[in-house]
């Protein structure tokens, strides 16, 4: 297995290059969205306290380049201003965009990882690897907190009922009605499926994070993760892989070996 | 530079902790509630905005959320407007997402009718699943040329 410090710093550069990659590919349908909405009328308070400011179509793509040069250029130079920079324009970048589908909560964690990697560039942590170890855990949380915090939303708002199948089969039958998706609907023709796949939604969500504690366990994981992510894409129309996928990384690297 | 980073560190998992447990957002760090209410009605209606021209293409051929805003907006309007009055908040609602659904996809300029569709489903023991969809409000898109 590759070395914790080697690991960080593979994550970093793969990371900011596929999120660089990603942002370049979308940006034009990015741009024009905020040209046919405005920005977002009700845009993220950052941390609860700050009203991110409203940039406009203009604006937006000036920043959209920000973000995907200095994601660029830390990569190429490996340089902790850069990346810094790289966490505020997305920041400012995803905000204004926090009303498209793709967007959504789906890049929240994305400025917060790159804080992180830039940090981590300007400490050196991938020379300890105590340290390069405590970060890659950490990205490993903010991963399967997501999870977790869906699953316990789901019982707080929900209890156990929602267990019965009925709250998904009703969302798929809303997407049904919406995108005419007639594999959604046939899905939701079944009581029992929609039981079974809710039961099993809830238990893969509240039990992800084992994976921290037990990296055995993470294969398994990740084919449900895969699983999970490829039914609501294919019958929801909901992509967690475009934004959130990348940070997805920090299961798969360690599971390479070194040549 | 190493206290900085774990005092991020620390931030991180603390705000983490916090918007899990309280289902509370503090952006970009946030719950995930989605899907979460309990829904069990036994009736699902959707609004669909229609664009007919030389081909008809929906709102909801673009995945930019337009679509489901209309829904809720529409529905909204519906409900909550008297009969005569229908008409025209029905028409400013169509015009405002036939602008924006043309400025991400300009070949729906060319649209000469918009259509308002309400598709709706019927969830109780029938099965398969009963879905029936009915044209709840139209007008010609020369109306909004002309009006312009």
């Amino acid at each position: 297995m590759l070395p914790p410090g080697e690991t960080l710093h593979l994550f970093g550069s793969l990371y900011c290059t596929a999120i660089a990659a990603i942002v370049a590919i979308r940006f034009p349908h990015h741009v024009r969205f905020v040209r046919a909405r405005g920005s977002a009328r009700r845009r993220p308070r950052f941390l609860g306290l700050v009203t991110t400011p409203r940039l406009g179509p203009f604006g937006t793509g000036a920043v959209g380049a920000v973000l995907i040069s200095s994601l660029a250029a830390s990569v190429a130079l490996r340089s902790s201003a850069a990346l810094a920079v790289a966490a505020v324009a997305a920041l400012l970048y995803f905000a204004q965009l926090i009303q498209l589908p793709e967007v959504r909560r789906k890049a929240n964690t994305i400025p917060v990882i790159l804080g992180l990697v830039s940090l981590s560039l300007a400490a050196r942590a991938d020379a300890s690897p105590r340290l390069a170890s405590a970060l890659l855990l950490l990205i490993e949380i903010i991963v399967v907190q997501v999870y977790l915090s869906a699953g316990l939303a789901k019982l707080r708002a929900s209890g156990l009922a929602w267990l019965d199948g009925r709250t998904l089969r009703s969302w798929l039958v809303h997407y049904h009605l919406r995108d005419g998706n007639r594999a959604a609907l046939a899905f939701a023709s079944s009581e029992g499926a929609c039981r079974l796949a809710s039961f099993a939604i809830v238990s893969f969500e509240l039990t992800f994070w084992i994976v921290v504690p037990f990296p055995v366990l993470t294969l398994p994981y990740l084919a449900a993760a895969f699983a999970f992510h490829l039914a609501t894409a294919t019958l929801m129309r909901i992509h967690y892989w475009l934004f959130f996928g990348p940070a997805y990384l920090v299961f798969l690297l360690p599971l390479l070996r070194r040549p | 530079m190493t206290a900085v980073l774990l005092l991020y560190c620390a931030l991180v998992l603390a705000l983490c902790a916090w918007v899990m447990w309280t289902g509370r957002d503090a952006w970009p760090f946030s719950s995930y509630p989605m899907f979460a209410e309990y829904r069990a009605r036994p009736v699902l209606e959707f609004h669909r905005l229609r664009f007919v021209g030389d081909e008809t293409e929906d709102l909801t051929a673009s995945d930019s959320g337009l679509a489901d805003e209309f829904d809720l907006r529409f529905a909204r309007v519906w409900r909550s407007t008297q009969p005569e009055l229908r008409g025209s908040a029905c028409a400013g609602l169509v015009r405002r997402y036939w602008r924006a659904a043309s400025t991400l996809r300009p070949a729906l300029e060319e649209t000469r009718r918009l259509e308002v569709v309400v598709r709706a489903a019927f969830l109780d023991s029938k099965k398969p699943i009963v879905v029936v969809e009915r044209l709840v409000y139209q007008v010609d898109a020369a109306d909004f040329t002309e009006a312009s």
